[in-house]
């Protein structure tokens, strides 16, 4: 009787602990939740790059909280503009977003709204030990990048790389999508143009105050 | 007219005198100094264009050679010296059937790959992580808004039409294209050439079949800058993985 009830207790330990893996967050679900919250396509892909080298490095609650942080923004900032929003712009649900719509809903965008994304995102880093950087916001764009020490203090410390090593590096950062690719623009010969006609237009003057003088 | 003022006038005449010679004498070198500052700004800025165009040219005479680019290869601002290795084992479908791979990662600014179409003359490209600018200048660049190399969707590399990717516009369809990094290499065949504007993401956004997009600026065959990329797309061919061993 005892041996039946020990297996029958096991098994339900089993069961549970199955059910428990099978509703375990991944970072599958976080990259989706990006999508589904209208995030670019490839800033999703940066996410799931990112995700991708460090999934191990958060656990499945972690990932629920991310989750519920992208459903906030896709709520607060996304919706609003979506189908039956308080200011629609696109007649298409947050998920059915072409990467048009999404630029478009991005620049009606106020600075505070953006302003209150960038905080959330680097928030959201901080939580998560991910140092998160906006280094340049515009229209439609946040360029973003994302460093993760690899502690082994940290309360995710299940890396296995981490064990000897405290550094860190930036794995992703946001790049513009098309990159700059030719060549002849660069600082320094724009520097020694903008002396030049600094330069030309106070000798300029120079010789104007000169020859008024002896006018005089 | 008394003495005194008479004192007075001549001394306010000579020192009247005085300035103006001081005056003159400044005059004298002031004037052919502020032409001179004058001619060589006009000369700047009149230059200023030309410059811009034949610096491209001149970079590719005078710019980093193979064995700077070597030397360049190990260094990364972007990460710590200590920072582990990004080594994962990954799923992935190869004909039909799951196999595991591993895959290394890569850090920012991270040496990558290498990158070659033999028939274009584009040999042995060094591919870093990432497109900043002081990555274009170390070889081709990785967007890491596309995917990994050898994982499913759009791989995007870019670089200079002066210096790593003079040659792309060689391509012709039809040509192979290899990528190899660590742990894979990847063998492409062109189908397809495109010039976009680069306000327009079609191109480097993932898509659902596996590709490689390499592109550079576009200035109808001139060097240069301009608003417009030229690209190729290719497609996925064949996989080879690597063994990849673990450093201690």
């Amino acid at each position: 009787m005892i041996k039946k009830i020990s297996a029958f207790a096991a098994a339900a330990v089993i069961a549970a602990s199955l059910s428990v893996s099978a509703f375990a967050t991944t970072y599958e679900d976080a990259v989706a939740a990006a999508k589904a919250a209208g995030v670019q396509s490839n800033n999703v892909q940066e996410l799931d790059n990112f995700l991708q080298v460090h999934k191990d490095c958060f656990t499945s609650d972690e990932y629920d909280d991310m989750i519920a942080d992208l459903n906030n923004i896709r709520d607060t900032y996304v919706a609003p503009y979506c189908l039956g929003g308080s200011k629609e712009k696109v007649a298409k649900a947050p998920a059915d977003l072409s990467e048009q719509d999404k630029i478009l809903i991005g620049k009606e965008w106020t600075e505070d709204e953006k302003k209150a994304i960038q905080n959330d995102l680097i928030n959201l880093g901080k939580k998560h030990n991910v140092i998160v950087t906006i280094t340049k916001v515009d229209d439609a764009h946040f360029t973003v990048a994302a460093e993760h020490k690899h502690d082994s203090s940290s309360s995710n410390g299940n890396n296995s790389n981490n064990s000897n090593n405290n550094g860190g590096g930036t794995t992703i950062k946001s790049d513009n999508p098309v990159a700059s690719t030719g060549a002849g623009e660069t600082e320094t010969s724009n520097a020694a143009a903008a002396v030049a006609a600094v330069t030309l237009a106070m000798a300029g003057f120079g010789v104007f105050m000169v020859a008024k003088k002896n006018r005089a | 007219m008394s003495d005194a003022v008479k004192k007075t006038e001549q001394h306010a005449h000579k020192h009247k005198t005085s300035s103006s010679r001081v005056l003159r004498t400044v005059t004298y070198v002031l004037t052919p100094f502020l032409i001179l500052v004058l001619l060589c700004s006009t000369a700047v800025l009149a230059l200023f264009k030309p410059f811009k165009e034949f610096k491209p040219y001149l970079d590719t005479t005078f710019g980093a050679t193979p064995m700077e680019v070597r030397n360049l290869r190990t260094i990364n601002k972007y990460r710590d010296d200590d920072a582990p290795e990004q080594i994962k084992e990954v799923e992935v479908e190869v004909n039909g059937k799951q196999e595991t791979h591993t895959i290394v990662y890569p850090y920012y600014g991270d040496y990558y790959a290498e990158l070659n179409c033999e028939a274009a003359g584009l040999k042995k490209i060094p591919v870093y992580s990432g497109q900043s600018a002081d990555i274009l200048e170390k070889g081709a660049g990785w967007y890491n808004g596309s995917v990994f190399i050898g994982r499913p969707g759009n791989v995007v590399i870019a670089g200079h039409n002066h210096t790593f990717f003079y040659n792309l516009p060689k391509c012709e369809i039809g040509d192979v294209v290899t990528l190899e990094t660590c742990y894979c290499k990847c063998t492409y065949i062109i189908n397809e050439r495109v010039v976009f504007k680069e306000s327009d993401y079609t191109y480097v956004y993932p898509t659902d079949d596996d590709r490689l997009t390499m592109y550079t600026c576009w200035n109808e065959g001139r060097l240069g800058m301009s608003q417009y990329r030229l690209a190729f797309i290719c497609k996925l061919q064949d996989i080879e993985w690597k063994e990849v061993e673990k450093k201690e």
